[in-house]
């Protein structure tokens, strides 16, 4: 049975994607890196949002993996486990200034 | 050419200015070349033109000519209630130009809640308008005998008088000066109860919501008797190279619409970052001493506040971002009329930081503090260090008047925010800033006292973002975090001309005080200019533009690197008065709970060594061990009088 992983979306991406959490399957291997093209595969509303125009996921994307702040430019090779908590935000956006 | 009167009534009316205002400053039309100062012991008003061409290109406007003024008209030992205190409300050099998001004004004078220099920046449309009424600034000196307020239009000034509006709050005030000058459409700057009581931390309300809240600078306006500035013209400012202006005006446009970060704020206002900011554990909770509050995070965010209080949005001048809030909260016991609702730091200050997660008592702490005119950051501060010290016992019941001045007790709060705005009970004390409070409850509530230089820091933590250590401890006004824009790089925002091309390490221990320096001089410009933080920090307009929009405003060629030294040099100004008023090392530095007590959370338990970053902050600043600008830098950049006086 395909394992599968849940993704919690805050604020303005929760918006953009008209939904709070998406469910993902899960496969061996999957980074942080991965996970972020998978979202964006499965609510393509969030395309533009987080990944910057050569593709690369953008500098303002940050995931919390278990409560523990990973930004996936520096962590992108980060392999995530099935069954983790994991939440997507713009770290640069809203309340930041 | 300057005009001088006075009546009687404190009215003054100047001669009928020429058709054509502005016409003789045709190589700087960004500005009208004068200044409306204002003596109210005598009741007078004289307009001055001021030195633009020598002034301009070495303080800009804003923030830069505020401190200049205030270096050679203020000594810093003075009363900053009292009449030889000065307040300078002076526009951006872009202010008014029609370059998107430049509507902003700064108000400057020695501060009654630090004892240094204050200021405050404040967006909306009164900047826009006191120049289309044919004034880059105002400036107010002395005490008025009795309270007034100000008209300012179509080059003329008048003092008017405010007996019958003194007592009002700043919604009801900025409602009748309209009415009484019969301009529906003027734009007002008026203190509340705050300002005239003489609260510390009171501020300057702008259009029934904006602020220009730190500082206390409400205090000084109401030390005046001055209730409020009101200001209508009909001029317009012209480019001095429209072709050049107009292909600028596009390209930002353009650099708009494709921005994400511009749409989330039109979207969601800046508390759409609550959840982002919280899970970094930059978000303060509980008066700074719990690291998570996930539950009280989401139900605080503005898309939440959009989905259930918000009605819409609104905007400053010239700004197509819109990210301001319109709520309302029709019945309940939080009940607020429609008006502006909070920001990010409002959401912070009233809600986690008190641990009240309804978004409806947010809204009604916002709309009590629009109302007495008080700083919502220096407020919730002190409302949170009220709390925790009753939860510790250093105040009694019979102190707070029976008051339950407990975490989540949203009622008590709400109305100790009253007593602060009225200075009543408990609320005198606490008005005066939380500092002065912990000088009067003893040594065990120094930790509960958050705050720089006397000023509370803003809700954004150096536990989080490590270049905010340094930064909060040298940022001339005390605590801000609208004086560098580390954090907005730890997150993303890159500043190509001045060689940040990726985001920094938000945990460094050197504290990437290259950055705080360079960001800390970009702020002031934002500040002189008169351009909003916002579209900066999303890359919508870069400094290349801001150099772009000098050039073609004045007619002048002006480089970011030219920019950048005019930056330097009102940094250092402004640093070599608050050395004048006694500031040095020592009060560089961070409260003990922000320095000592690692958290859970975001943060991770990281703790910024502000001692360390300072050491390569000085250097880089070419301050000396006590904190003092060398002669040698002062003198590079042309402040050679500062520079003897000094070191004499």
């Amino acid at each position: 049975m395909m394992e599968r992983v849940s993704v919690r979306l805050l604020a303005e991406l929760a918006a953009e994607a008209s939904t709070r959490s998406l469910t993902l399957n899960w496969e061996e291997g999957t980074t942080l890196n991965r996970l972020v093209h998978l979202v964006t595969e499965a609510s393509p509303a969030l395309h533009r949002w987080l990944l910057d125009p050569s593709g690369s996921v953008a500098p303002s994307v940050m995931i919390a993996v278990n409560g523990e702040v990973c930004d996936p430019t520096r962590e992108g090779d980060r392999l995530i486990s099935p069954g983790a908590e994991i939440f997507l935000f713009l770290a640069m956006e809203g309340g930041s200034i | 050419m300057s005009y001088r009167g006075k009546s009687s009534k404190y009215v003054v009316i100047l001669p009928e200015r020429d058709a054509d205002v502005g016409k003789g400053l045709s190589i700087l039309s960004a500005f009208t070349g004068k200044l409306l100062r204002v003596d109210l012991t005598a009741g007078l008003c004289d307009e001055e033109e001021w030195p633009v061409h020598t002034l301009m290109p070495g303080f800009l406007g804003g923030s830069g000519l505020g401190a200049k003024y205030l270096w050679d008209e203020v000594d810093p030992s003075v009363d900053p209630l009292g009449p030889e205190n000065r307040l300078y409300l002076f526009t951006g050099a872009l202010t008014g130009s029609g370059l998107q998001s430049c509507c902003r004004f700064e108000v400057t004078a020695k501060s009654p809640l630090t004892g240094i220099l204050g200021e405050a920046n404040c967006g909306g449309f009164w900047g826009p308008e006191l120049k289309f009424a044919g004034f880059d600034g105002v400036i107010l000196m002395g005490i008025s005998p009795s309270p007034v307020y100000l008209w300012v239009h179509n080059g003329k000034a008048e003092l008017r008088p405010a007996e019958h509006l003194w007592g009002t709050d700043t919604i009801e005030a900025t409602a009748r000066m309209r009415d009484e000058v019969g301009e529906a459409r003027a734009r007002v700057v008026c203190i509340g109860q705050a300002g005239e009581n003489r609260v510390a931390m009171a501020g300057i309300i702008d259009d029934e919501g904006r602020t220009a809240a730190r500082t206390g600078l409400g205090a000084v306006m109401g030390s005046k008797r001055v209730k409020g500035i009101i200001a209508r013209g009909k001029n317009r400012l012209q480019p001095e190279a429209k072709e050049r202006f107009t292909g600028l005006l596009k390209r930002v446009r353009d650099g708009y619409s494709s921005n994400v970060g511009v749409e989330s704020l039109r979207k969601y206002g800046t508390a759409g970052g609550v959840e982002a900011t919280h899970a970094l554990g930059d978000m303060p909770i509980k008066n700074w001493s719990v690291g998570a509050w996930t539950d009280g995070a989401q139900k605080l965010s503005g898309v939440r506040m959009a989905e259930t209080i918000g009605t819409g949005n609104h905007t400053c001048y010239a700004c197509p971002i819109s990210c301001k809030r319109d709520v309302v909260v029709p019945a309940g016991p939080y009940a607020t009329p429609k008006g502006h609702g909070p920001e990010y730091e409002t959401v912070a200050a009233f809600g986690s930081g008190l641990l009240n997660d309804d978004i409806e008592v947010v809204a009604r702490a916002n709309y009590l503090c629009t109302l007495y005119g008080l700083d919502t950051i220096s407020c919730g501060a002190a409302v949170a260090m009220a709390v925790e010290a009753f939860e510790a016992g250093l105040l009694t019941e019979e102190q707070t008047g029976g008051l339950q001045l407990t975490w989540g007790n949203a009622p008590a709060h709400l109305t100790f925010i009253e007593q602060i705005g009225h200075a009543e009970g408990l609320g005198e004390l606490f008005g005066r800033g939380t500092r002065a409070v912990s000088q009067v409850l003893g040594p065990k509530s120094e930790e509960m006292a958050i705050h720089v230089k006397g000023l509370e820091l803003p809700y954004h933590d150096p536990r989080a973002h490590t270049g905010l250590a340094a930064n909060y401890a040298t940022s001339n006004r005390g605590a801000c975090h609208l004086q560098s824009l580390t954090h907005q790089i730890d997150r993303g925002t890159t500043l190509p001309e001045l060689g940040i091309t990726q985001k920094t390490d938000r945990f460094a221990k050197d504290g990437h005080v290259d950055e705080v320096v360079k960001t800390q001089q970009v702020c002031i410009l934002l500040d002189s200019l008169g351009l909003c933080r916002f579209p900066f920090g999303r890359m919508a307009i870069t400094l290349t533009d801001m150099a772009e929009g000098m050039s073609a405003v004045t007619g002048d060629e002006w480089t970011v690197e030219r920019l950048m030294t005019a930056a330097e040099r009102i940094f250092q100004l402004k640093r070599a008065w608050n050395v004048r008023a006694g500031v040095r090392r020592a009060n560089d530095t961070l409260p003990k709970r922000v320095r000592e007590l690692a958290l859970e959370g975001g943060t991770g338990g990281y703790l910024p060594d502000v001692d360390r970053q300072l050491d390569g902050y000085y250097s880089l600043r070419g301050w000396n061990e006590e904190g003092i600008p060398r002669p040698e830098v002062l003198e590079r950049l042309g402040l050679t009088d500062v520079a003897e006086r000094l070191h004499a």
